[in-house]
């Protein structure tokens, strides 16, 4: 099992790595002039020169990936063009406020979704199964911006009850974590029901009745074990494009994180803070996808297995 | 130690009791997009205590389905139990209550299958789901339940049992998968075991070393044993009584001896004749000609009359009931019932004539 866990670790090492590149790409491969575009457009010329030293953008290409990664490693990210702060600063700011909200909705979505994905698969063409099922195709079609104002105008203009944008207490936190997490919540009762149904027509169910086990034990302890691999992998995705990409929710209710920090530098040609934030939200992916692998092995004991069998 | 049924037991057992099991009229048809299959029709037999009872016929016979429909773990929808009752010391198992059925599952009457790399869960170890078993029908705590596991691996010939117990599926080979199948199913001494083609999957020196145990077992601990296989060799070493299903119906049935040497209904004489045979050498082997029918489109009357080689008008339109011989021997086919000339006038003009 350690030397799994070792393993998986020492394969991010590259990816890290890959991004890095790409992220330090970004910059040199904009057409003109990458101090002009770190400085902003409306530097002046002295400005401009002043950040190819600071940068040292004179540097070959080779030794200036050098200097960005030895950036990296102290968290030396640079200061953003435009609040004029330094990067880290201004994601440290941002970021905790996009975990709370991508947790909140990733907690709801596997509690809505993995249990109406149970009780659906149990009780399969039911109708309880029917309406889930519809449920789930609208959580997952329906566009998120539409969610969200229709949420605003139920919950907060109409009933008034819950704020409709900000930040502050927890109950700002309902709307927006409710929408981000409908669409998720439908994604994973569909793989959950799905994937319990390929579980429980194995033979090993029947096994498990033949046995005398109650339903209730079948289905949680002997099907739904075998039938999570999927649901995590799900999880795992979802959640990194949680943690990422949650722009359209956080401008709808004016939530001040990282998705809308990273759309606002992008519109700003805020470089230095679209590459910490790239980084930062590659290396969350990284990170998630390790969690996911290491969850696998602890799910299905054949995982671990077959990696130490190649060897 | 095992808690071994005594041979003077079981006689008195058998003595009270002379039926363990009794399927009567039973009726199991799947409900499926084409339609209504089926799959069990009208199939009566007894078990005894301590007998091995084997059900043979082709694959979509219905003897798995006969198997499966004991327990009542064929899924419904689409399989539905439509007739008929199967009494288990008495008790109909078709009315019992889930919760009644639930206490029988797995301690009076267990089952092994016929895919043991399936039929183990993969994510616990083999202990986890032996040592389940157990925890559930047996009085037996802490220490003493892991305990019985390991003697019951060792029972069934799997070496260092101790160590074995906390290993998972994947890490046995088949036979091995097979030997704790039986180890669980026999974990709480169950009076009846339902064994569904225990040695199909397995090659066959693993096949001769699992039904040796199994015969071992039988003699040791009493259990009787419905045993399904489509392998006649291995129905003639293992049975008492045998039952020939087609198409869903049991079309003769009878001690092993008398199934094998006199054969009474043209299919079973067309199974027995379809056997490989040591003495003669270079003969094509005999078959029976056409496969088995869609079960969608069942022909009326015997379904085999479309097969049969002394198929007669009175097949095409009506079910022979059965004929009882001697010693229990029972069969059903108009061969050996009373029929008017025109009935049995031939349906094909002599095939055999014409081919030669």
């Amino acid at each position: 099992m350690y030397q799994y866990i070792a393993r998986r670790l020492l394969l991010t090492i590259p990816v890290i790595f890959g991004v890095a590149i790409l992220v330090f790409s970004i910059i040199r491969l904009i057409p003109g002039d990458p101090a002009r575009a770190i400085a902003g457009v409306q530097a002046s010329p002295e400005f401009i020169e002043q950040v190819r030293a600071r940068y040292r953008l004179d540097e070959p290409l080779p030794v200036q990936f050098g200097i960005f990664l030895g950036d990296l490693a102290r968290g030396e990210l640079g200061r953003s063009t435009f609040s004029r702060r330094p990067v880290a600063t201004e994601i440290g700011e941002r970021f905790p406020r996009t975990f709370l909200l991508a947790t909140t909705a990733l907690v709801i979505a596997t509690i809505v979704g993995v249990s109406a994905g149970i009780v659906s698969a149990t009780r399969r063409n039911s109708m309880f199964d029917n309406v889930s099922m519809l449920f789930a195709l609208v959580g997952v079609a329906a566009p998120v911006f539409w969610m969200a104002l229709m949420l605003q105008l139920l919950f907060a203009v109409n009933l008034r009850m819950l704020p409709a944008t900000g930040i502050g207490t927890w109950r700002h936190l309902v709307l927006p974590s409710i929408t981000l997490g409908m669409a998720s919540a439908g994604l994973m009762a569909r793989i959950t029901r799905s994937s319990m149904l390929e579980v429980l027509r194995q033979d090993f169910i029947t096994t498990a009745r033949a046995k005398g086990l109650n339903e209730r034990f079948v289905i949680y302890k002997h099907a739904l074990k075998n039938a999570l691999i999927p649901v995590v992998t799900v999880m795992g995705l979802q959640f990194g494009i949680l943690l990422g990409g949650a722009v359209l929710t956080e401008t709808v209710f004016a939530w001040p994180g990282i998705g809308r920090l990273l759309v606002d530098s992008i519109l700003r040609r805020d470089y230095p803070v679209v590459q910490g934030t790239v980084m930062l939200m590659a290396f969350l992916f990284v990170i998630i996808n390790l969690v996911v692998d290491i969850t696998y092995a602890f799910l299905d004991p054949r995982i671990h297995y077959q990696g130490e069998a190649g060897e | 130690m095992l808690s071994i049924r005594e041979a003077g037991v079981t006689e008195i057992l058998e003595a009270t009791m002379s039926e363990l099991l009794q399927v009567r009229n039973l009726e199991m048809s799947y409900y499926t997009n084409g339609g209504r299959v089926r799959a069990v029709d009208d199939v009566s037999f007894d078990v005894k205590p301590g007998e091995v009872v084997g059900i043979v016929g082709e694959s979509g016979c219905g003897k798995t389905a006969v198997s499966l429909s004991i327990l009542r773990l064929l899924p419904s929808p689409p399989a539905k139990i439509e007739g008929g009752e199967i009494l288990f010391e008495g008790q109909d198992l078709v009315r019992l209550s889930g919760e009644r059925l639930r206490r029988i599952r797995g301690d009076d009457i267990a089952m092994i299958f016929q895919e043991p790399m399936t039929s183990l869960n993969p994510v616990y170890t083999i202990g986890n789901q032996l040592i389940e078993a157990i925890r559930l029908h047996q009085q037996l705590e802490g220490k003493a339940v892991r305990n019985r596991a390991i003697e019951m691996l060792k029972l069934v010939g799997i070496p260092r049992a101790d160590e074995v117990i906390d290993e998972y599926p994947h890490r046995f080979s088949g036979g091995m998968r097979q030997r704790a199948m039986i180890a669980m199913a026999l974990s709480c001494d169950p009076k009846l075991l339902i064994a569904d083609e225990p040695t199909t999957a397995l090659d066959v020196t693993i096949q001769a070393q699992i039904l040796e145990l199994m015969r071992d077992l039988k003699e040791r601990l009493h259990t009787a044993i419905i045993f399904i296989t489509h392998d006649l060799s291995v129905i003639a070493e293992m049975a008492d009584r045998v039952l020939v299903m087609y198409a869903g119906k049991i079309v003769e049935q009878g001690s092993v001896v008398d199934l094998f040497h006199d054969p009474q209904h043209p299919y079973t004489q067309g199974l027995i004749g379809s056997r490989p045979s040591m003495d003669v050498e270079r003969k094509r082997l005999e078959f029976i000609p056409g496969s088995v029918p869609n079960p969608l489109h069942m022909p009326g009357g015997c379904p085999f009359h479309p097969r049969c080689p002394h198929a007669m008008q009175i097949c095409r339109r009506e079910m022979p009931g059965e004929t009882q011989g001697e010693n229990e021997h029972g069969v059903r086919c108009w061969l050996h019932l009373d029929k008017s000339d025109d009935q049995a006038r031939p349906l094909r003009a002599a095939v055999g004539a014409a081919e030669e």
